[in-house]
């Protein structure tokens, strides 16, 4: 009977906010049963004045609820918050800046646990049966204490910490390795480490300059985007050296890079997802797309246009989401269909917005 | 706040304060003038100033910020107490308000604003606010108005030695001791002061949680001197030395452990000469500001800037007839910055104006100014400004003024390369015309007060990211502010008792011309009322300051609430001698324990209590 009850303080709170915001049409069905479990999670970074932030869209009606967490909660999120995690049952919001990971329930989204402990400026967190390998970038002045935290995701402690090298970024599990994109973090690095679920013994495999985002293609594949590097002197005042960025095919089982694809001149590409058998990127405010099997750069571009700045991308059957993220207000997301052509009205989300979630 | 720093203060300032004392006497150049800005008195008009009596900010908390949030129409948005503090006067942001120290512009070469919490009023003799568009006579940034602080009045009839000391809620205390006196040909003022505070105070209505990382701490030495060799030469040298050390505090949204260091260090030297008509007043000013940046408090790495500015000044009036007077303004700077992220560069900039002020039938005043900038940097554009004042009506005054004013790039908007952020060294500067009206009555002890304004600003310097990500300054904004100001002050006495009335109220609408949004951080309404009442041996005193709500994002998405705060004291002085006296009194802020927030996310704190006791011999 929670569900019931949390229902109708859900409704309660869209209301009160509605009329506060003079604005009648936002109130939100949200489905008893499955509540904030399916639907579109956008979050948003937070900046400046505001927190982290969670919108929730309902993938059907298409109508944004702003700040579920805090209407739940009746707390902010601190800042930033760098990304979601999902199980079966919880969703993990993981705060960079705070060096926390908050568990909520997926569908009513009430905080079940904080875990406050043994976190470093945390930004990734990849689940494999009830652990979490979180990746860790530790201060900023450091450049050796950056690490993978192992979270047992029932007693919501840190059970194991991994040291690995500057900056780990996204992690991944496939096939009882855990793999995790070095982005650099506060400074920079070319590698995705590795380790496999139980071991501490971490190995290296070479890719491009500060590789970020990972995806697990058909046949396995491990997918890698690396964003190239900038490198600045001591004062930042000159920039050294500006790398391409690279795309590299990693095979899970034998750890071994089989192609790369390097792009031209100084080309730092940001975003890239898998869908089916297409690999979506982008360099700047161009979306393009190539097959997988046979890849080939700068192929079949979309252009972007946004408000804002271009902060994040999905790509989810036939739509191409993206985040167009404003740091001094709302942010917005909208979608490409790649069947029509067309994009979708801007749907307005929370400060910041970066990541967008499907939930199914 | 650890030990070293402490110690690292101390020494700082017994050094500066040495040092100064050393070159002063070396030189044999001490000495004063009337006046430490002749051109509040040259370029302003009665009309456009309000002064905060000097008795009403030694009782706040010793910061510019609480002088100005009690007892004026500007908003001060503060990143937390005793945080990074910036002004909206008339609706317009950080970098349109100047000020002036001993009328010499103080705003960051880094970030061309005035961070008002590192600026102490313990060692202020007079704050002047000066409305209105003020570049031709004091350059860049004097859009919305200025900000006057002059370190002493030399002509001061009750000198001799103060001391203050004052302890409050949250582990607040702070002193100061001034001496200040006159011998033959010299004058002197000297003092030293010092501010803390734990600063931990639990959050009033958001919470039960504390203020985390916010204490802080400050001292600034301070040696003004006068010499008048002769009725017509006057030598003054005014000099001051700050430490700030600041935890910026963490918020309901942010967790921080962030600190700041910054030190600002000023020393000018002025030649007053006066014969028959002419005037002709000569400055030459070293400004250091120097600050240190630290993120992480396990670490002794920091990013840090500093800045040195050497600034000279003529200013030459002639009195042609008893209804025309002329003036030459020629000023000079040159900044010399040196940062993480800005690399070491420099910029130049000489400023020549003309200034004519006539009389016509007695009662009709007109000023004309013209001004032209050449900077090393940037083109400036030519500035003008032209006031009207009409008093052929007893008890009126009419006043009008049109001025085109500006606001230069700063160091930072220029230079910055660092991740994710790039100057532009291709900026303009701000370009802003404006015009008021405004009318005062004056009648027994009661003044009634009414304008209105009208700015425009265009190529307004907005950071914004490309698609990239990469933040990056551009000429882009264009802002409209207008507004409404009325101001009553009255003034009743009767059996040794003294009542004194000041209400101001402004209307603010300041809208981003493209967007036709309203811009952040501006409350549309502010009201601030003062009364005191003075006997023989008691002062009580009562402010109130009503602000609207403000928008925090600058598509009217998320607001801040409104608040009435109100801050009482009450002081009794026990006489002891001709001239030596003792006040005992405190005050309690925000009496009615309101919750509001500072800004985004940040509760201000609730009632607080402070027990000050000063001496005078």
């Amino acid at each position: 009977m929670k569900i019931y009850k949390f229902i109708g303080k859900l409704v309660l709170a869209t209301l009160v906010f509605t009329a506060c915001n003079n604005d009648d049409d936002t109130s939100v069905p949200i489905p008893e049963e499955t509540g904030f479990s399916k639907g579109i999670l956008v979050s948003g970074e937070g900046a400046g004045t505001q927190g982290g932030n969670i919108t929730f869209i309902s993938g059907d009606s298409l109508q944004p609820l702003p700040k579920v967490f805090k209407t739940v909660n009746n707390r902010d999120l601190k800042v930033f918050l760098n990304s979601l995690a999902f199980d079966d049952t919880n969703t993990y919001i993981i705060i960079d800046d705070d060096n926390t990971i908050t568990k909520v329930n997926s569908v009513t989204f009430q905080q079940e646990a904080i875990l406050t402990e043994g976190l470093s400026t945390p930004r990734f967190m990849a689940i494999n049966e009830g652990k979490g390998y979180v990746s860790n970038w530790g201060v900023k002045t450091d450049p050796n204490d950056d690490f993978v935290a192992v979270v047992d995701l029932n007693s919501f402690s840190v059970e194991a910490t991994i040291p690995v090298k500057e900056g780990p970024e996204q992690v991944i599990v496939s096939e009882g390795t855990v793999f995790v994109s070095h982005k650099g973090g506060f400074g920079t690095n070319s590698i995705v480490s590795h380790f496999s679920v139980g071991s501490e013994q971490v190995s290296e495999i070479e890719v491009g300059d500060n590789p970020d985002e990972m995806e697990i293609g058909p046949q396995g594949k491990l997918w890698v985007l690396s964003g190239g590097k900038t490198v600045f002197n001591a004062d930042f005042s000159q920039v050294l050296e500006k790398t391409a960025g690279r795309i590299t095919r990693i095979n899970v089982a034998t750890k071994e890079v089989e192609q790369s694809l390097s792009f031209k001149n100084e080309d730092q590409p940001g975003y890239m997802d898998i869908e089916g058998n297409t690999l979506f990127y982008t360099v700047g405010n161009t979306i393009y797309q190539t097959s997988i099997a046979s890849p080939e750069l700068y192929t079949n571009e979309i252009n972007v246009e946004t408000k804002n700045s271009f902060y994040g991308m999905t790509v989810d059957e036939d739509r191409i989401y993206i985040a167009d993220a404003n740091f001094a207000g709302q942010s917005e997301i909208k979608f490409y269909t790649l069947s029509t052509q067309t994009w979708s009205e801007s749907i307005p989300v929370g400060a910041a917005a970066a990541k967008i979630y499907i939930r199914k | 706040m650890n030990k070293y720093h402490k110690i690292h203060i101390g020494i700082w300032l017994f050094l500066s304060g040495v040092a100064v004392v050393a070159q002063d006497f070396r030189n044999q150049q001490l000495d004063t003038v009337q006046l430490s800005d002749a051109r509040l008195y040259t370029h302003t008009q009665t009309f456009q100033k309000q002064e905060i009596a000097k008795d009403v900010y030694t009782k706040q908390q010793p910061f510019l910020t609480q002088t100005l949030q009690n007892t004026t129409s500007l908003y001060l948005r503060e990143n937390g107490v005793g945080g990074v503090a910036s002004v909206s006067y008339r609706g317009l942001n950080a970098s349109q308000t100047a000020v002036f120290w001993n009328g010499i512009p103080i705003n960051s070469s880094f970030t061309g604003q005035t961070d008002f919490n590192s600026i102490s009023v313990q060692n202020i003799e007079n704050i002047t606010i000066r409305s209105g568009g003020g570049s031709v006579p004091y350059g860049s940034g004097a859009i919305a108005g200025s900000i006057h602080l002059q370190s002493t009045n030399f002509d001061r009839p009750d000198i001799g030695h103060e001391w203050q000391t004052g302890l409050g809620s949250v582990q607040t205390a702070y002193s100061r001791y001034q001496y200040q006196g006159r011998k033959d040909r010299f004058a002197w003022n000297i003092g030293g002061a010092h501010f803390r505070s734990e600063n931990d105070y639990r959050y009033v209505g958001f919470g039960n949680e504390r203020n985390r990382n916010g204490a802080f701490q400050n001292g600034n030495v301070a040696m003004d001197f006068r010499y008048q060799p002769s009725d017509i030469h006057t030598l003054t040298w005014f000099s001051n030395v700050y430490l700030g050390e600041r935890q910026f505090s963490g918020s309901l949204i942010a967790s921080s452990d962030d600190s700041y260091e910054d030190r600002n260090g000023k020393a000018a030297l002025r030649w007053h000469y006066q014969k028959g008509k002419s005037t002709a007043v000569t400055t030459f000013a070293y400004l250091n500001e120097l600050f240190r940046f630290f993120i992480d408090p396990d670490s002794d790495s920091f990013s840090s800037g500093e800045a040195q500015t050497f600034f000279a000044s003529h200013n030459y009036t002639n009195a042609l007839h008893h209804w025309l007077k002329l003036n030459v303004l020629v000023d000079y700077q040159d900044t010399e910055a040196n940062g993480t992220s800005v690399g070491q560069n420099n910029r130049r900039n000489l400023a020549l104006a003309l200034a004519t002020d006539y009389t016509v039938f007695k009662n009709i005043n007109i000023q004309t100014l013209l001004r032209k900038d050449f900077n090393s940097l940037y083109d400036s554009p030519w500035l003008f400004s032209g006031n009207l004042l009409y008093t052929g009506i007893p008890q009126l005054e009419f006043f009008a003024s049109v001025s085109r004013n500006y606001r230069v790039p700063t160091i930072n908007d220029i230079f910055w390369r660092g991740v994710g952020a790039e100057g532009n060294p291709n900026l303009r500067p701000e370009d802003a015309l404006q015009g008021e009206v405004g009318i005062s009555y004056r009648h027994a002890d009661a003044t009634f007060k009414l304008n209105s304004f009208y700015i425009d600003i265009e190529d307004q310097i907005v950071w914004q990211p490309d698609a990239d990500g990469v933040w990056s300054p551009r000429n882009l904004e264009s802002v409209r502010s207008r507004g409404l100001e009325a101001k009553a002050t009255g003034n009743l006495n009767w059996n040794k008792k003294k009542l004194k009335l000041h209400s101001t109220a402004t209307y603010l609408q300041t809208i981003n011309r493209e967007t036709s949004l309203k811009v952040p951080f501006v409350p549309a309404f502010r009201w601030v009322t003062a009364l005191s009442l003075r006997t023989q041996n008691w002062q009580w005193d009562v402010q109130s300051v009503y602000t609207s709500d403000v928008w925090i994002t600058n598509d009217e998405s998320e607001s801040i609430d409104g608040a009435t705060l109100v801050t009482s004291g009450l002081y009794h002085t026990f006489r002891t001698g001709e001239k030596t006296l003792y006040q005992l009194g405190g005050r309690i802020q925000n009496i009615f324990n309101t919750p509001y927030l500072l800004s985004g996310g940040r509760p201000g704190p609730g009632r607080q209590f402070i027990i000050e006791t000063t001496l005078k011999f």
